[in-house]
This record gives structure tokens, C-alpha cells and sequence, in this order.
């Protein structure tokens, strides 16, 4: 397999991350292990797209408990930051417009430089929509990443960030999902782990490893699914075509909202700039009036005069203390 | 009966540009030949893909609109330019006639619009619509300029020039110069300066607002076409007209001294050939057919070098052609007569005619 040699095995040098959990565990499941590795280094943001409360058990706030499991696997992972957009637990698609909204939002305030997203195969629809959601947010994002993870099923990936040490720490972390896993976290977790164990078929290596697929540059949903399914899929040229146009209009408009912003301050920046011309010609002003200074009778008698001083009116003498007065007299007045 | 259509941007029965008289044209040529010509305007459509672009996403819903019509509604499509965009894949045999090429003609004008606009033009326009219009047709350009565009900007290969037509049995001198100016209320005493384009920076109009300013013994007549960026400016020596058919445009080819053209870009410069088919001296720049013109004997004295960076270059340039032309009679005749006879030699209907006929395989 060629492409094993593109394969990188660790994040960018970047200090803001965005999570996006289709629903409390998700993050655990798909990247507990690098937030867990890399939570030193990066501030993690995790965003609860729903609550989880659809989750097929009878008893209790289905919401507040799977919240509560979210905060306590945080505080493992050592992620502080978490937002709840509680969206409705299965509905996504019918709220797909204030899913972006809430997003965008959020990526305008804390300016992530990357975002993690599952994949747009994952089974779960739920799933396969924040995905959709957040190819669409990026496009007009270009200068966060994006980095899709696994949790349903095995992504082709670009990315492998070996978890080996902090594996312990992530199973603690999916423990506290008691609820949110059915009750029934031994096979979740030792599926999952499973899937990282997987992994090491790639690099032959006795490692866990949580993999990423991690595109180089801005792409649309075509794009994307392309990749994921090597090709495999067709759009009709026509779709292509526009799938692209879309991407360089939506730039372009950008690129002119920054042209116009710009153009409003054109007018700041000639207004200081005209108050900078009229402060350097003051200066120039001073400046001649020091150089004529400079160039009088008078000035050039007192420095020669300070500089004989000494010589002149020597050190207590007399004559030096008749000076000093006359001269301490003269500053009362003057000053 | 045949059946054909043609893809373009605006009705060519209500605008005014090169594109339009081509297709108006066009359509004479095919009726001739009775063939039923449909005509397909972006401009009617709606930006049903919601580009941020409204122009852009018509372009893209009419060429779209193709696909879904039946193999056997037409025996052909003649696109014009980037206006087939969206016509992708083709499903009919296609020609796409280039009349520009955008990624020319953002080059052109670099430098002179936002960046945001220099990139809107030369890869959506350019390198995305205009090579998807090109994609599966036969492509044909209106001058070896556009041609070796295509080549150097997109790559396409088997490229046929065919120069567009000017109607030489239409377009020639009217000698009652006189009262010609009368109708117009254009003074006789005065030299009479001629612009016909859109006001806009890629057709020079920086050019000619320096020029009015600094000779204001001349009179300046503009006929503008429609989308300009800005107005012309009013005064005692200037008259603006807009809207002119095609009589009117002879009428005012005649009664004036010559044709100011300095033109930033041009695919071919249908209203300069038209110019010099009534035997007006044209100063332009050389672009699209005039490229050639202006290598020859008298011409190359009236060519304007429009890419210097320094505009008073440009100016001083100009301000001599127009010395040379009014001090030397001779010239200014040879010019005339000359400039009609290379348009009538090479770009007339007839001839043009001829040469689409067996493009189309209509003989």
C-alpha cells in the first residue's frame, strides 16, 4: 500500500482544537486518546451537538445523566471547555441550518485551528450529518483544518497518533459512561479499543493508535467522499464542476467582504497618516530651531564657556561660589 | 427541418455588445439555411445553485438546463464562450465559439480591479466555465489572439479560427457628412473624436477622460454600450448616445474624423472593424484582430502602446497619432481606404458565411 508512506503520525503544531460529539461519548470513543496526549499541549473545546437523550433505556433525565458522564470523561481527558448546543438527539438533519449556525459561532469565538469531526460514513446518521455540517462550516473556515474520526466503522486515514500511553487513560475515561454505553462499557470498550489495536496492522508495531484523516487543503462534500471511498464513488461532472465553483465563490465572496473592510479603513489609515505628516513637519520645525540654536553667538559662548569652567572658576573657589549663586538666582526667576 | 440553439448570455435582440451581434448573425445564417435556431439566455434564468456570483450561477442553470433535453430536439448547439459553462457533460454535438478568453482578459486588466475580481474572472469565468464550455465541443475563436489564449491559458488543442463578420454591405461611408452632424447637433468646425464600448477601464476610458481633458479642441462623441462600470463625463465639447441600432452606428462611423480605441483587451473588436468598414481611421491598441492591422503600413502609426506602465507615455502616444493623422491628408486617406479594404477582403459576411457553413457542415 503506497499511501502508508504519506502517513503522518502526529497533529499539526497548533494550540486550539474544536471536538464535535454528535452525542456525549462520541469524543471518547473516536479521540479520547489524543485529547488525552495532547491536552498539555492544545486547548480542546468539546461541543455536545445533543444530549443523547433518544438512547433506547428506561430510567432517570436521560439528558442530565449522559451531560454529567460528558463533564466527568472530560475532567480524565483534562478538557475543561465543553458547550452544549442541545440539539435534539436523532433529529439533526431537521435542524441542520442551526447546527451551522451554533458552529460558525463558535468557530468565530474561539477561532479553532483545527476541528474534529466523525466521518461522513459513520453509520450513525446523526453522525454522518455533523460531518456534512462541518465540510460546509470549513469551506468558509479555510484557515482551520479538519480532522475526521472513526467510531462506528474504520475510515480510510491520513493520521495515526500512537495512544499506547495514554490508552489506560482513555478506558478510564469511557468507564464513566456507564449510562451512555447501555450499561454495558466492557464491550464498547474493549471494542474500541479493538479498533485502535487495529491499527498496528499499518505500522507492525506493539502501539493502540486512533486514526485521522486529515485533509491538506480545503475540500467539498464531494471531495471528501471521493477520498473516503478512494474514488470509488461518481458524481456526474456536472456536480463536480459546480461542487468546485461553489468552493471559489464562497472564497472569493470572503476574500471581498475583506477587500470592502478594508476599503472602510482607508480612510482611518489616510487621516493618521496625514497626523503623522503634520507631526514629523513640527519636528522638522524644532529641529531647524535647534540647529540655529546651535549655530548662535551665544550658544557656541556657553559651551566654550562650560567647557573652560573648571578651568575658569575652579572647584570652591571663590569665584566658582559667586557663580553659583548668580546663576541659582537667575533660575529662581527664570523658573 | 433542422433544428439548432444557441447558448448565450443576453437577448441579442435587446443588447448591444459583440456577442450579440455575432448571434444575431448567426441566427440570419442558420434561418437562411432553414435551420430553426432557438436561442437560450443565461439572463433569463435564475441562480437556482445560489453562487454568491447571481451572473455566475444563471450561466451555470441555463447550460445545466441543456441535459435534461432529449437527444434528437436539436441536430446542434453553438455556444458562445463561457456561457455553455454549465453545459457539461455535452449530450448534443456542440460548438463553443470563443469571442475572448477570460484569462486573458483578467490579465489584461491587473492591477486595475480588486483582487477579489481578478480571480472571479480568471478562474471561475476562465479556467473552470470556459473550459467546461470547451469540453467535448469543437472550438472555434474569433482571432489567433484567442486562440493562442486557449492554448497558453487552458491547453485546448485543435482550435479553428473564424474571424467574426461585419456586415460590409451595410457598414460603409455615408458622404453627407454635413448633415449627418446637423442630425446629431455635432459642430462642423470641430474635429470629431469617436468611442464606441462600454465606459469602462478594460476598454480604456481612463484613457480617453485624460485625452478629453487635455484636448478640448476636439469633440467627443462616446456611444456607450450597456454594462458600464460609471457614466461618461458631460460637457460642452461631449455627446453620449447609448442604445444605437445598427444604422445609427453607420451613421455616426460617418460623420466622425476618427475612431478612438485604446482598449485594454479585446477578443476580436468588432466595433473597430465595423469603423473601418465606413472608412474611419481607428487609433486603438493592438488587440484582437487589430494586432494584425497594426503591423502593416500606414496602420502601425496609429497604434496605441496601451500596456506601458507609464500613462503619459500612453498619452503622448496617442496625441501624436492624432497629429500625424490630421497634418498628413495623404495618410489619413490611405488609412481610410485601406482599412475598409482589409475588412472587406477579409471579414465580411459573405466570406464568413462561407467559412461557418462548412464548420457547421451545413452545405
Amino acid at each position: 500500500m503506497s499511501e502508508l508512506n504519506d502517513i503522518g503520525y502526529e497533529l499539526p503544531d497548533i494550540k486550539r482544537a474544536l471536538i464535535l460529539a454528535p452525542h456525549p461519548d462520541d469524543e471518547t470513543l473516536g479521540c479520547g486518546g489524543t485529547i488525552a496526549l495532547y491536552s498539555g499541549k492544545i486547548v480542546f473545546t468539546v461541543i455536545a451537538l445533543s444530549n443523547g437523550e433518544a438512547i433506547n433505556l428506561p430510567e432517570g433525565n436521560k439528558a442530565d445523566l449522559r451531560k454529567k458522564e460528558l463533564r466527568d470523561a472530560m475532567e480524565i481527558l483534562g478538557v475543561r471547555d465543553i458547550i452544549f448546543l442541545n440539539i435534539p438527539d436523532g433529529k439533526f438533519k431537521e435542524h441542520r441550518d442551526e447546527i451551522k449556525k451554533k458552529i460558525s459561532e463558535i468557530f468565530l469565538l474561539k477561532e479553532p485551528q483545527i476541528v474534529f469531526s466523525p466521518s461522513p460514513l459513520d453509520l450513525h446518521p446523526d453522525h454522518r450529518e455533523t460531518a456534512m455540517g462541518c465540510i460546509e462550516l470549513v469551506e468558509k473556515f479555510p484557515s482551520t483544518k479538519i480532522a475526521f474520526y472513526e467510531i462506528y466503522n474504520p475510515i480510510r486515514f491520513n493520521t495515526l497518533i500512537d495512544i499506547s500511553k495514554v490508552v489506560e487513560t482513555k478506558k478510564e475515561a469511557l468507564t464513566k459512561y456507564h449510562y451512555s454505553m447501555l450499561k454495558k462499557e466492557d464491550i464498547f470498550i474493549s471494542s474500541v479499543l479493538s479498533l485502535n489495536r487495529f491499527r498496528s496492522l499499518f505500522t507492525l508495531k506493539n502501539s493502540y493508535y486512533e486514526a485521522f484523516w486529515m485533509p491538506n487543503a480545503i475540500q467539498d462534500i464531494e471531495d471528501v467522499i471521493s477520498w473516503f471511498t478512494c474514488g470509488i464513488t461518481h458524481s456526474s461532472p456536472e456536480d463536480r464542476l459546480l461542487g468546485t465553483i461553489r468552493v471559489v465563490d464562497s472564497l472569493l465572496h470572503h476574500m471581498r467582504e475583506v477587500e470592502e473592510e478594508l476599503k472602510g479603513k482607508g480612510g482611518l489609515i489616510d487621516d493618521l497618516t496625514s497626523k503623522l505628516n503634520e507631526k514629523e513637519e513640527i519636528i522638522y520645525g524644532l529641529q531647524n530651531q535647534i540647529r540655529l540654536i546651535e549655530a548662535s553667538v551665544f550658544w557656541k559662548f556657553a559651551r566654550r564657556f562650560h567647557r573652560k569652567k573648571d578651568r575658569l572658576l575652579p572647584e570652591e573657589s571663590l569665584r566658582r561660589l559667586l557663580y553659583e549663586r548668580i546663576i541659582c538666582v537667575l533660575k529662581n526667576r527664570l523658573f | 427541418m433542422k433544428k439548432a440553439l444557441i447558448l448565450t448570455g443576453f437577448n441579442p435582440y435587446v443588447h448591444t455588445g459583440g456577442i450579440e451581434t455575432f448571434t444575431k448573425i448567426l441566427i440570419n445564417l442558420l434561418e437562411s439555411c432553414n435551420i430553426k435556431p432557438d436561442v437560450i439566455c443565461a439572463s433569463d434564468f435564475r441562480n437556482t445553485c445560489n453562487l454568491n456570483n447571481e451572473f455566475i450561477g444563471q450561466v451555470y442553470s441555463a447550460g445545466r438546463s441543456l441535459l435534461s433535453i432529449q437527444s434528437g430536439t436539436y441536430d446542434f448547439v453553438v455556444a458562445n464562450g463561457y456561457y455553455g459553462g454549465g453545459y457539461l457533460p455535452k449530450n448534443l454535438k456542440t460548438f463553443t465559439i470563443f469571442h475572448s478568453t477570460h484569462a486573458g482578459y483578467a490579465d489584461a486588466l491587473k492591477g486595475f480591479i480588486p483582487l477579489s475580481t481578478y480571480l472571479e474572472i480568471r478562474y471561475i469565468i476562465g479556467e473552470l466555465l470556459e473550459q467546461s464550455s470547451a469540453s467535448g465541443a469543437r472550438i472555434l475563436a474569433v482571432s489567433t489572439q484567442v486562440k493562442s489564449e486557449l492554448q497558453g491559458y487552458y491547453g485546448l488543442e485543435d482550435i479553428e479560427v473564424i474571424s467574426n463578420p461585419v456586415d460590409t454591405s451595410f457598414f460603409f461611408r455615408l458622404y453627407d457628412k454635413e448633415e449627418l452632424r446637423n442630425k446629431y447637433g455635432i459642430p462642423q468646425n470641430q474635429k470629431v473624436v469617436l468611442f464606441v464600448g462600454r465606459w469602462e477601464i478594460s476598454k480604456g476610458r481612463d484613457i480617453v477622460e485624460r485625452l478629453m481633458q487635455e484636448l478640448n479642441e476636439l469633440f467627443w462623441v462616446i456611444v456607450t454600450s450597456t454594462g458600464g462600470e460609471t457614466f461618461p463625463p458631460e460637457g460642452e465639447n461631449i455627446t453620449t448616445l447609448s442604445g444605437l441600432n445598427r444604422a445609427k452606428m453607420r451613421e455616426i462611423y460617418s460623420l466622425s474624423d476618427f475612431m478612438l480605441f485604446p482598449s485594454r483587451y479585446e477578443g476580436f473588436g468588432l466595433a473597430a472593424a465595423e469603423a473601418m468598414a465606413c472608412g474611419l481611421p481607428v487609433i486603438g491598441a493592438p488587440v484582437g484582430f487589430l494586432e494584425g492591422i497594426y503591423l502593416k503600413t500606414p496602420f502601425s502609426t496609429m497604434s496605441i502602446p496601451i500596456d506601458l506602465p507609464d500613462k503619459n507615455e500612453i498619452i503622448a502616444k496617442i496625441k501624436d497619432s492624432i497629429h500625424k493623422l490630421f497634418s498628413d491628408e495623404h495618410l489619413c486617406e490611405e488609412i481610410s481606404e485601406k482599412g475598409r479594404d482589409i475588412i472587406v477582403k477579409n471579414y465580411s459576411v459573405t466570406t464568413w458565411q462561407e467559412r461557418m457553413k462548412n464548420i457547421l457542415c451545413l452545405n
